[in-house]
């Protein structure tokens, strides 16, 4: 399964839904391949401390490509987003919260917590909603995907070798790891 | 500015867009073909293979399918489900786009009380509406082509079963049809092939083996579909199918048939596409021959082609719409319609939805995103009150739907993830089609809005009609609340009004009274002896199923006629 990233901004279509979406698609890989080649994976602290706050909000393996690709269209997207990723940590920090479930109840702050649940939804949807239209920051690595990927196929992706699928029903019980 | 060029009237300059001079070209095949969809492909390929000269003319573009890949992948997940958006329209070429309503209203003008059921889907690429087919072949039966005869509804169709059976079968073959080769599991049961199907049956994943055993309980046999996917085996050059659960909009890697894939072969057999051509005029002699189709290309340049055959495949609304542009002194109603029937009797089937919450996961998403229906529904004496039906369901994974929908909850951390998986895995979407008649009223005209070339656009009223309003009070409906009650339904939420199918259907009727149709058993224009008018069109009843296999059926047929009108000539 190749990584392939792209954004999406629905005024921008004509521009990204042709040959110039897959030559940016193309490019970032290639920006990528050759950056973890040269191991320059450098992040700035701003984008460390978004991957920091979104271990927390989100207990999964998260994507640090994907992470800074949320990071960016959150920062262009929400006023002062460094901001209230200082915030979140501060108050992590502050009342010793060690996961989601108990800092969302915690958080009385609303504007924090919309912006807590617009990182998670970014995390699990692969996209962010702004202004502008939305960004799509990922498509097979949306963790919605991921929750159901013992039995559902992510489409478009190949599911099994030809006719290799079957009938059998698994339980909800069954929660995959990722 | 004038033309100082050497060559006759004909073929004299004209004007483009940027007020440019530009001679327009003349061009000639043995067979002209508008339209690069199933029925214009399978028809190139026969006349090819027949040593014949053929042209094809394409309103859009020849896109890719890593970019329409690239593009479904990069819409917003609120979109993935709005089946045209990978496949945005080049302004000479538009079809129709549902985003919004705005967008939604800005190609087909539609009227009438159910206007919504005929917001049909098609694409104006090169390749057409196959692009983002399902796949599914059911036939029609003996009884579906004769409704006027057992039931009194309706129309008879020219021929019976036996005549276009073969036909079938090689449109099966033609396209890489897989299904089962116990009798007991065909469709329409209790009747020869005259060939196996050219593949075994594709594997169903729970959803559909659940329904499968749920429907039957309640008397509701849900068949495995005959669907033109490659199963297990490569087939024509194409791979088999992976599962990748995508097949509308568009199957990644081709395992599907759609006509695109024909396209190289059609060219390395010597066969010309011009794409972005949108012929505008069909032009007859003192003799009702065609002589030639006018197209403009993407500067408003005229152009046309010549030629000794002429088919006209440009699907159910775009081919009437051009016949009814290209009215003139020798043709006032417009071309091949001296029966006035040229844009009547439009059908689809007229669908309706039920979302289904059950307390137990059925899991849809393993598969393809159709593999199975209930056929059994829509036979049966009960039509001469009211129309028979398929039912199924939707075989497409529902994370995003799942993902979605909790989200909007404002959940996080392990409930959330409980909830996309409880929400994928037990929700699904019910659907029933209506076997629809051909009413005159149901009309498409010419619109006095103008699309981005000046050229009408097409204009619908639709009215599904009382045999189909009764069925769906009477039989479908209650129906369909029984077999999701059967499912374990906890909540069914079922579509307020009649939705469309994408099965357009009807407007260039076939029959054998050149007063009351349009053309004859081999969609031969009644007209015009040169022009053949294949496809859904010319279908006489549309039937439960889904119209391609019987629209390629009739390709065939209107081939063999179209080679051996040429040998004979």
């Amino acid at each position: 399964m190749t990584p392939f990233h792209t954004e999406f901004t629905i005024n921008r279509r004509g521009l990204l839904l042709g040959m110039s979406a897959l030559a940016t698609a193309a490019s970032v890989v290639q920006s990528r391949t050759l950056a973890a080649a040269t191991g320059q994976m450098h992040e700035p602290d701003s984008v460390l401390q978004f991957m920091l706050l979104s271990k927390l909000l989100v207990p999964h393996e998260l994507d640090p490509f994907v992470g800074h690709k949320i990071y960016n269209a959150l920062s262009e997207t929400e006023e002062g987003f460094d901001n209230t990723v200082t915030a979140l940590q501060g108050f992590i920090k502050k009342n010793a919260v060690v996961d989601v479930e108990h800092l969302m109840p915690a958080l009385t702050d609303v504007a924090l917590k919309n912006s807590a649940l617009k990182i998670i939804s970014a995390w699990y949807s692969g996209v962010v909603h702004g202004k502008s239209g939305d960004r799509v920051v990922a498509f097979e690595e949306a963790l919605m995907f991921k929750v159901t990927n013992d039995v559902m196929t992510i489409p478009s992706y190949a599911k099994s070798a030809p006719n290799a699928w079957n009938a059998t029903a698994v339980s909800l019980l069954n929660m995959p790891a990722f | 500015m004038e033309c100082n060029c050497r060559f006759p009237p004909e073929h004299a300059c004209v004007l483009n867009f940027s007020g440019e001079l530009f001679m327009p070209s003349t061009l000639n095949s043995d067979v002209v073909i508008v339209g690069t969809g199933v029925v214009g492909c399978l028809i190139a390929e026969q006349a090819l293979d027949a040593g014949l000269s053929v042209l094809m003319l394409e309103a859009g573009p020849r896109v890719g399918r890593d970019t329409i890949v690239e593009n479904y992948r990069n819409l917003p997940p609120t979109l993935r489900n709005h089946w045209n958006a990978p496949y945005p329209p080049k302004p000479w070429a538009p079809h129709l786009e549902t985003r919004t309503p705005t967008e939604a209203a800005s190609y087909l003008d539609l009227t009438g009380p159910n206007a919504k059921a005929y917001e049909q889907g098609y694409v104006r690429y090169a390749g057409g509406a196959t692009w983002h087919w399902a796949g599914i072949c059911w036939r029609m039966t003996p009884d579906d082509l004769r409704l006027k005869s057992l039931y009194g509804v309706g129309r008879d169709w020219a021929f019976s079963y036996d005549v276009l059976e073969p036909y079938y079968a090689r449109a099966e073959y033609a396209m890489g049809v897989c299904g089962p080769g116990d009798p007991a599991l065909q469709w329409p049961p209790r009747t020869a092939r005259s060939r196996p199907y050219p593949m075994g049956p594709i594997p169903f994943g729970p959803g559909e083996q659940r329904l499968t055993d749920v429907a039957a309980t309640i008397g509701m046999q849900n068949l495995p579909a005959p669907q033109a996917r490659n199963s297990g085996v490569s087939f024509d050059g194409r791979p088999p199918c992976c599962g990748n659960n995508n097949c509308f909009p568009v199957c990644p890697i081709a395992a599907k048939y759609d006509a695109a894939t024909a396209l190289p072969r059609i060219e390395a057999k010597g066969g010309r596409i011009i794409t972005n051509a949108v012929a505008y005029r069909i032009e007859t002699n003192a003799q009702k021959k065609v002589e030639a189709v006018h197209y403009y290309d993407p500067n408003r340049t005229s152009h046309s082609v010549s030629g000794k055959i002429f088919v006209l495949a440009c699907n159910g609304i775009e081919t009437p719409k051009l016949l009814l542009l290209s009215a003139d002194d020798k043709n006032p109603r417009g071309v091949a319609n001296s029966s006035d029937q040229v844009g009547r009797n439009m059908m689809d089937q007229p669908k309706l939805i039920a979302d289904i919450e059950m307390s137990e996961p059925l899991w849809t998403g393993v598969g393809p995103v159709q593999s199975s229906s209930i056929m059994n529904t829509s036979q049966g004496d009960f039509r001469r009150e009211y129309a028979g039906a398929m039912f199924r369901m939707e075989n497409m994974a529902r994370s995003t739907l799942g993902g979605l929908a909790a989200l909007e909850k404002g959940l996080y951390g392990k409930a959330l993830d409980q909830e996309i998986r409880r929400l994928s895995a037990c929700t699904a979407r019910l659907t029933v089609e209506h076997e629809p008649l051909p009413l005159p009223f149901n009309r498409l005209t010419l619109s006095d809005k103008k699309d981005w070339l000046g050229l009408n656009r097409p204009s619908i009223y639709y009215d599904v009609g009382d045999y189909v309003r009764r069925s769906a009070e009477n039989y479908t409906v209650p129906l369909l609340k029984k077999l999701a009650t059967a499912l374990g339904a906890t909540n069914i939420n079922i579509s307020p009004e009649f939705l469309h199918s994408d099965h357009i259907m009807g407007g260039t009727i076939m029959g054998n009274d050149p007063s009351d149709s349009v053309v004859d058993a081999d969609c031969r224009a009644h007209d015009h002896d040169n022009l053949f008018l294949p496809g859904g069109g010319a279908m006489t009843t549309g039937g439960s199923g889904n119209s391609t296999i019987t629209m390629a059926a009739l390709a065939l047929k209107a081939a063999d006629a179209i080679v051996g009108q040429l040998n004979h000539a």
